[in-house]
């Protein structure tokens, strides 16, 4: 029997994406100034999508104006479809370039993102890299998440396993309809790499956002629901320090719409 | 970054958690999914809206409505509406014009004190015949030529009239809703003998109030249930209640409570400004009020009974009142002090509830005797002692 941590998933309530990318880049900013302090690398663990874009503009416009230094930080994708390679526009690794890479000029040797390109047979051996570069890392400090209409986080589709690590998983139907205007006319893959529930939860923090009506249900899923494979998001209640930034849509009850 | 941790009021429940401000705004609000700290965590409301109030801690709208906005904030009303008593309508508009001056002025200054947030006008379009403490001689009768005197050119002149209570039944009345509404005011339906027929052409008009309900209106009966029938059954009138358990009863509340529920009913004062100044009597009108229990009362005339006039407490005495008589719950009475009423007045986006972006008005209260423990009007704290006392 899996039992809630005691204060896990902490809820913030958020107006808009704007404002919790603020609260996020904040967070960012410290963790990379106690870093410094430290002398290490902070490492930063990415998602891709429309959740994500208004932190990484955020982490942009700090860098830009000289409150941020994210010059040693290191990155680690959650995940990426089978088959696209980093020239494909459609791919994770091309997106990442466009959105936040490219405009910051972010060092190859410090972003790491699963090779869609990899043949199935060498893919064990990528995906216990991957791991294994995670762990020489020093591990993930601050892990963002976005969530599925059916609850997965990365490409942890429901079922999942609570201790699944770095692996190729088969796509839902769900996910595959969501992504299909990004495909069309072709069809979206039907497999990819991700990070696994337990690769999440090693992360030192978790911050998961969801905005609007449409990811309300999964929300409350993962927040009030029994903890399962049915929905892996409901995992984070594990997790000692699991935040997730909402606003009153996704949010539902209790908060203005 | 500011934080208040304790048990918020969302949504008509108390969670655990915290609020985040930063300047005059709320950011963000975190919710715990375990309590630490269970029962014994300060609850935090958003600051009480007050709907109908005519003065407080010694202090009248007319030449003193900044210490009086100071004097409400200090007791945890961080908005409200200064409501003023019926007079001849050219005179009424224009002293309208010179409390909404003083009100814009007091608005824009740093210092904490309650949001004004438009004037209440009780009147002059009332029913003679339900006047009760108002000065029969002062009320008008409803004409388009009286409001436009009252309310000023149609290009408006910042009076700040954002209510007006009228009597629907007075002839001539549903013709002055319709031109309220045009003009973006609120009517609230009071100080009246209306039926519920009366009552439902005015809502149909309209009118989205019920001004202080059972007192000054036409009651309940089986056959006919008048305008307090028709506030309890109708979820288009926000109805004002007040709150010392003089004005209504408790089970009236309870009755009330039940029919609506909190979101329909809008805890307010209807204080006159004796209340909060510690004193038990009081001059307005050339009458002197005593204070007994929680309400004001004046002599009626040679050996007449005394009369019941406005309340003698705060919104935070009521909530504490009611909550301690075992009328209403904390999360009742917090909800119909605050988001109610300031979903009543269609500032919901702006102030009255705990929700990103919103103002960071915050009453925190000792979780058993609801002790206000601290005040914060927008993000900013409100002393606790009175300038000089």
């Amino acid at each position: 029997m899996l039992h809630r941590q005691s204060a896990s998933p902490r809820v913030v309530l958020v107006q808009d994406p704007a404002a919790a990318a603020r609260l996020v880049v904040d967070e960012i900013a410290d963790l990379c100034a106690r870093c410094r302090a430290e002398g290490r690398a902070p490492v930063l663990g990415l998602s891709t999508g429309r959740t994500p874009v208004a932190i990484y503009g955020e982490l942009i416009r700090r860098v830009r104006e000289g409150g941020l230094d994210l010059g040693h930080a290191v990155a680690f994708n959650l995940d990426e479809y089978e088959g696209l390679s980093s020239s494909d526009p459609r791919s994770f690794a091309a997106w990442m370039e466009r959105v936040l890479f490219d405009p910051l000029e972010w060092p190859r040797s410090r972003r790491h993102i699963p090779d869609g390109t990899v043949r199935p047979a060498d893919q064990g051996a990528q995906c216990a890299a991957y791991e294994a570069a995670i762990r020489a890392a020093g591990g993930i400090d601050l892990q963002l998440l976005g969530i599925g209409r059916n609850g997965h986080i990365g490409f942890n589709e429901p079922g999942s396993d609570l201790h699944s690590r770095t692996r190729c998983v088969e796509l839902d139907r769900s996910t595959r309809e969501d992504a299909a205007a990004d495909f069309f006319p072709e069809d979206p893959p039907r497999r990819a790499i991700t990070m696994g529930i337990a690769t999440i939860c090693e992360a030192r923090r978790v911050r998961l956002l969801a905005f609007g009506a449409h990811k309300r249900a999964a929300i409350q899923r993962a927040l009030s629901g029994p903890l399962g494979e049915d929905c892996p998001a409901s995992f984070l209640a594990l997790h000692p320090d699991a935040r997730f930034l909402l606003d009153g849509a996704a949010h539902g009850p209790g908060a203005q719409s | 970054m500011n934080e208040l941790r304790g048990r918020l009021l969302l949504g008509g429940r108390l969670v655990h958690g915290a609020v985040h401000w930063s300047g005059e705004r709320i950011v963000s609000l975190e919710l715990d999914s375990a309590p630490e700290h269970g029962v014994q965590a300060p609850i935090i409301a958003p600051g009480f809206v007050d709907l109908h109030v005519h003065g407080f801690g010694g202090h009248s709208p007319v030449g003193a409505l900044r210490a009086m906005a100071g004097a409400l904030a200090r007791v945890g009303t961080t908005a409200f509406q200064p409501t003023l008593f019926p007079a001849e309508p050219a005179r009424l508009g224009a002293l309208a014009a010179q409390v909404w001056r003083e009100a814009e002025l007091s608005n824009g200054e740093a210092e904490p004190r309650a949001r004004i947030v438009g004037l209440h006008l009780e009147g002059p379009f009332v029913n003679p015949l339900r006047a009760g403490a108002l000065p029969r001689e002062d009320l008008a009768v409803p004409s388009l030529a009286a409001l436009r005197a009252l309310m000023g050119p149609a290009t408006g002149d910042g009076r700040g009239i954002r209510t007006v209570t009228l009597a629907p039944e007075l002839s001539g009345a549903c013709d002055l809703i319709a031109e309220l509404v045009r003009g973006s005011v609120r009517v609230s339906l009071g100080h009246s003998a209306a039926t519920a027929d009366d009552a439902r052409a005015a809502a149909r008009a309209g009118a989205v109030g019920a001004t202080h309900l059972f007192n000054a209106m036409s009651g309940i009966h089986h056959r006919e249930v008048g305008l307090a029938g028709f506030a309890l059954t109708s979820t288009q009138l926000a109805a004002e209640l007040i709150g010392d358990l003089v004005h209504v009863g408790a089970d009236a509340i309870r009755l009330a409570l039940a029919a609506r529920g909190p979101k329909g009913l809008c805890l307010v004062s209807d204080a006159l400004e004796g209340a909060g100044s510690g004193c038990d009597v009081f001059h307005s009108h050339g009458r002197a009020h005593e204070r007994r229990g929680g309400a004001w009362y004046y002599p009626a005339g040679a050996g007449g009974e005394p009369k019941l006039a406005g309340s003698a407490l705060s919104q935070l005495e009521m909530v504490q009142g009611l909550v301690r008589h075992g009328v209403v719950s904390v999360e009742e009475a917090l909800t119909m002090a605050s988001e109610t009423p300031a979903r009543a007045l269609g500032l919901e986006k702006e102030l009255g509830l705990l929700a990103p972006g919103l103002r960071a008005d915050f009453v925190v209260l000792e979780p058993r005797e609801l002790e206000l423990q601290r005040v914060l009007v927008a993000g900013r704290p409100v002393e606790n002692r009175r300038p000089g006392a």
